[in-house]
């Protein structure tokens, strides 16, 4: 940073800072009573809202941490505008949220019913269950051995929706720690060292914060149905990317960003296309099968998950078992996955063969093409049929289009079948005995 | 549609979560997030690329060509394979 530029990127930070106190002022300002018709967003909107403040001045703080220090006078300004924000979210985070009115709305509910009559206020009280987990929640709620009534299904909906608003919290508080550990993790590291421990740390954060979506998102479709689900989805996955590109946003995005919709929805459809025939979207799979069952057996689940668990070590499932029973890898990540298959090649080889993991890269390396070439036996029967439904996408912005541009986002698909088909016919390669063969 | 993109629509949706989603949702839920995850997933390429590799990228995203990408960051990016689950 130039000294000419000082005076303006301190007018910058000063901004934020000032910006950040208005906007503490307007979020707090909606923080109500419900009950008396007041305006109010929930808790955990404006915790999310205020961390979100909180990683601009961060973000503000740390580019600047080079020169900051001979600018005294603001430091003092922004640790107090930061401290302020800290103690607003730290308040407003899931512990202390569990007493809002809305938390208090669902408690009621549930009480109000005589078949849930174990159900009462003090026994969620804050303090006794600050965090509540699924388990504990199910375990309040008696259905009893009878046939299921209409106070059963009342019951169940609403412990179906307290789950989706725990999930929730969870994600909320889960996305406030990955959106630290990211602005850390982009930030300059001093050596060699700290750079891999943000990293490592960032890697971490992700991991927990990708867990709590997926589990979020499972809840909204055992509550909400497969539309919400799926908007939901989509809906964190913006917010995630806004947030991200708001923290570091690289050449990459900028470029991808200046691109036309259709061109965008054309290079992200073939990224899918390319990962599919890759292997890297069925790598994951059996964590996708588990994470979709769990909602739905959770209960019974529980109980023969632990009873599987203790009786056989996580290492020694089959891939055949994941997929026929999946509640036995319990709590399993992608990572979990990924380092029990570098652990055992033998029983993972089928699924993992993807993207030539583990060997030399080099600009010889032919791994992909074999990849590719193992993912399409000979035998594949290709449909021919036409593409009737490529129609139906969207045509905005074809005037964009030049004539040399591919008319539809399908292209890719077809030339990686090309591709795999070719290839195939030809030397195979080393990985295509590991390939399952289409019948 | 051929039968590789309904199967890379059906794993695509599986691995996000949805095994069972109809034909059609998952086409709308990879046309949806296809573009955001492209997005994320050069977010994560970025600081791992020399300037030099950074001008070859933006070539193959100029034109269009995700596979040459891959093909090409595969090759460049030592832990390449590390960052793919990281998308999901």
């Amino acid at each position: 940073m130039t000294q000419g530029e000082i005076p303006f990127a301190m007018s910058n930070l000063y901004e934020n800072i000032k910006k950040s106190r208005i906007d503490i002022d307007y979020t707090l300002a909606y923080l109500g009573d419900k009950k008396k018709g007041e305006d109010v967003i929930s808790a955990e909107t404006a915790a999310s809202k205020l961390a979100h403040i909180a990683a601009v001045v961060r973000r503000e703080l740390l580019t600047r941490e080079a020169w900051l220090d001979t600018a005294a006078e603001i430091r003092p300004e922004a640790q107090a505008s930061l401290d302020s924000i800290d103690t607003w979210v730290a308040y407003l985070k899931p512990p202390a949220r569990a007493a809002t009115p809305e938390v208090r709305i669902i408690k009621r509910e549930l009480a109000d019913s005589p078949e849930l009559a174990t159900v009462t206020e003090n026994e969620y009280t804050p303090e006794e269950n600050p965090w509540p987990r699924l388990k504990k929640d199910a375990d309040l709620v008696d259905f009893g051995s009878g046939p299921e009534t209409e106070h059963d299904q009342e019951a169940a909906q609403a412990l179906a929706e307290m789950r989706m608003e725990t999930a929730h919290r969870i994600y909320l508080h889960e996305e406030l720690l990955y959106i630290d550990a990211f602005t850390l993790g982009r930030s300059k590291a001093s050596n060699e060292e700290d750079r891999h421990d943000r990293e490592m740390f960032l890697e971490s954060k992700r991991t927990e914060f990708d867990a709590a979506t997926a589990r979020y998102v499972q809840e909204v479709l055992a509550v909400k149905g497969e539309d919400a689900a799926v908007t939901a989805r989509v809906g964190l996955e913006k917010r995630r990317l806004e947030v991200e590109k708001s923290i570091w946003p690289g050449i990459f995005s900028k470029k991808v960003e200046s691109l036309p919709p259709l061109k965008r929805k054309k290079l992200g459809l073939a990224l899918i296309f390319a990962l599919s025939s890759l292997g890297g979207l069925g790598t994951f799979l059996p964590v996708a099968h588990f994470a979709a069952g769990q909602h739905q057996r959770s209960m019974q689940a529980d109980a023969r998950q632990n009873n599987l668990r203790s009786q056989r070590p996580l290492t020694s499932i089959t891939e055949t078992e994941v997929l026929e029973r999946e509640p036995v890898i319990g709590t399993a990540r992608v990572t979990d996955f990924l380092s029990i298959a570098e652990q055992q090649n033998r029983e993972y080889q089928p699924i993992r063969r993807t993207l030539g993991r583990g060997e030399p890269a080099d600009a010889d390396d032919t791994s992909v093409q074999r990849a590719v070439a193992s993912t399409a036996s000979p035998s594949e029967t290709v449909v021919t049929e036409e593409l009737t439904d490529i129609n139906a996408v969207p045509e905005e912005n074809t005037t964009e289009q030049t004539a040399g541009e591919a008319s539809n986002p399908y292209d890719a698909a077809q030339s990686i079948e090309a591709i795999a088909n070719t290839t195939n016919k030809g030397t195979g390669g080393a990985l295509e005995s590991e390939a399952p063969q289409t019948p | 549609m051929t039968q590789l993109a309904s199967q890379a629509f059906a794993q695509f949706a599986a691995t996000l979560g949805f095994p069972s989603l109809s034909p059609h949702k998952q086409r709308e839920l990879a046309e949806e997030i296809g573009p955001l995850m492209l997005e994320r997933f050069l977010l994560l390429i970025e600081p791992k690329l020399s300037e030099e590799d950074r001008e070859s990228a933006l070539r193959y995203i100029d034109e269009e060509d995700v596979e040459g990408l891959i093909t090409f960051l595969k090759v460049r990016v030592s832990d390449f394979d590390r960052l793919i689950p990281q998308l999901f």
